[in-house]
């Protein structure tokens, strides 16, 4: 009885240190994972609707400064027609339909350690070549940047799209 | 078994049941012929009986909650050893330790330490930086590659305040596709 126990005591001590290792090991690939792995971006992908008639601008479009500026700076009216809130991550795209029946494809490629985000956007059409095969972007946070052009109900789309918040 | 009777040995692992089949079945037939052996086999019942009376008799005399008590009451008053005792004990049992074993298993260990401080620092000053808005944090927006899918298409930047800019596609929607791959 004695030699049993004093046995399975040893064994416990002999596998001890190694048990605690491998434990030390792992713990550290789970914290190094879960420091980035999983990450995602808060994001928003803002459609407008623009015109060259005289118009209104949206007032909620006041504090984007690049809609002020050429190439924008031609439309004279700007209705806003959705603001999708998404979450950006590396695992699966997010899509967002647009108001033509396409769908707007936007994934999160790689943080940059100046802050940036390496994005991958497409547009889609169902049944049809893609309209916007791809597009990959160096996004800076917070500040939107655009995909243009697209016709619809004799106006055009003006898409921002937002990936994480600005900082300052 | 020899010529004449069952052996000692044979007897016993017969009342045991301890015998297969065909030894067992030559015992048998060897005691039904057999009466001195039959006597030997009727001794070891009445000897295995006694003794099964014997203990019975043995264990209504003991006080078994007395016992237990005392047994519990020893193990309670036992000291359980201090931790620099424990943590000399595991000191001595690594001593035994292979080096085969031990090495790679911290080599392991220091390599994941290693990963994790190297990533949480890389992680932390990344943080730091967008944090304090340091003239690494880059803020303008830039195009890397676009495939307009055969149509046109133009790319502008955008100047924006404090000499940063953004990007913007601009897909020419009025221009049927061109075809291009």
């Amino acid at each position: 009885m004695n030699s049993i126990s004093s046995t399975r005591s040893s064994f416990y001590r002999n596998i001890s240190l190694p048990l605690l290792l491998i434990g030390a090991f792992f713990l550290s690939a789970f914290i190094t994972s879960s420091a980035y792995a999983g990450e995602s971006l808060a994001g928003e992908i803002l459609v407008i609707l623009a015109s060259e008639q005289a118009g209104n601008i949206d007032p909620s479009l006041a504090s984007i400064a690049a809609l002020r500026k050429p190439p924008f700076s031609a439309f004279r009216s700007m209705r806003v027609m959705s603001r999708s809130p998404v979450s950006v991550s590396s695992g699966q795209p997010v899509t967002v339909s647009l108001p033509n029946g396409r769908l707007l494809s936007l994934q999160l490629e790689a943080r940059l350690p100046d802050g940036r985000s390496k994005v991958r956007v497409s547009i889609k059409r169902p049944n049809e070549k893609d309209y916007l095969p791809l597009l990959e972007v160096i996004a800076s946070p917070g500040e939107p940047f655009f995909v243009a052009g697209q016709k619809y109900q004799n106006e055009t789309l003006v898409i921002g799209v937002t990936v994480g918040k600005k900082t300052s | 078994m020899n010529l004449d009777h069952i052996e000692d040995d044979l007897l016993q692992r017969y009342f045991d049941g301890e015998l297969s089949n065909r030894p067992l079945q030559q015992v048998k037939e060897h005691l039904d012929k057999c009466h001195v052996c039959q006597k030997r086999q009727q001794s070891l019942v009445q000897l295995h009986s006694l003794l099964a009376q014997n203990a019975l008799n043995l264990a209504e005399q003991i006080d078994f909650n007395r016992l237990y008590g005392r047994i519990s009451s020893e193990i309670s008053r036992q000291k359980s050893a201090t931790f620099s005792e424990r943590l000399r004990a595991w000191w001595d049992s690594l001593q035994l330790w292979q080096p085969q074993v031990w090495a790679p298993v911290s080599a392991l260990a220091v390599a994941g330490v290693l990963i994790a401080v190297v990533s949480i620092s890389r992680h932390d000053k990344i943080a730091s930086d967008r944090a304090s808005g340091s003239p690494n944090t880059a803020s303008s927006s830039e195009i890397i590659r676009v495939d307009f899918g055969g149509k046109p298409g133009t790319v502008f930047e955008v100047a924006l305040a404090e000499g940063t800019r953004t990007a913007v596609v601009w897909i020419n929607d009025d221009v049927e596709d061109l075809g291009i791959q």
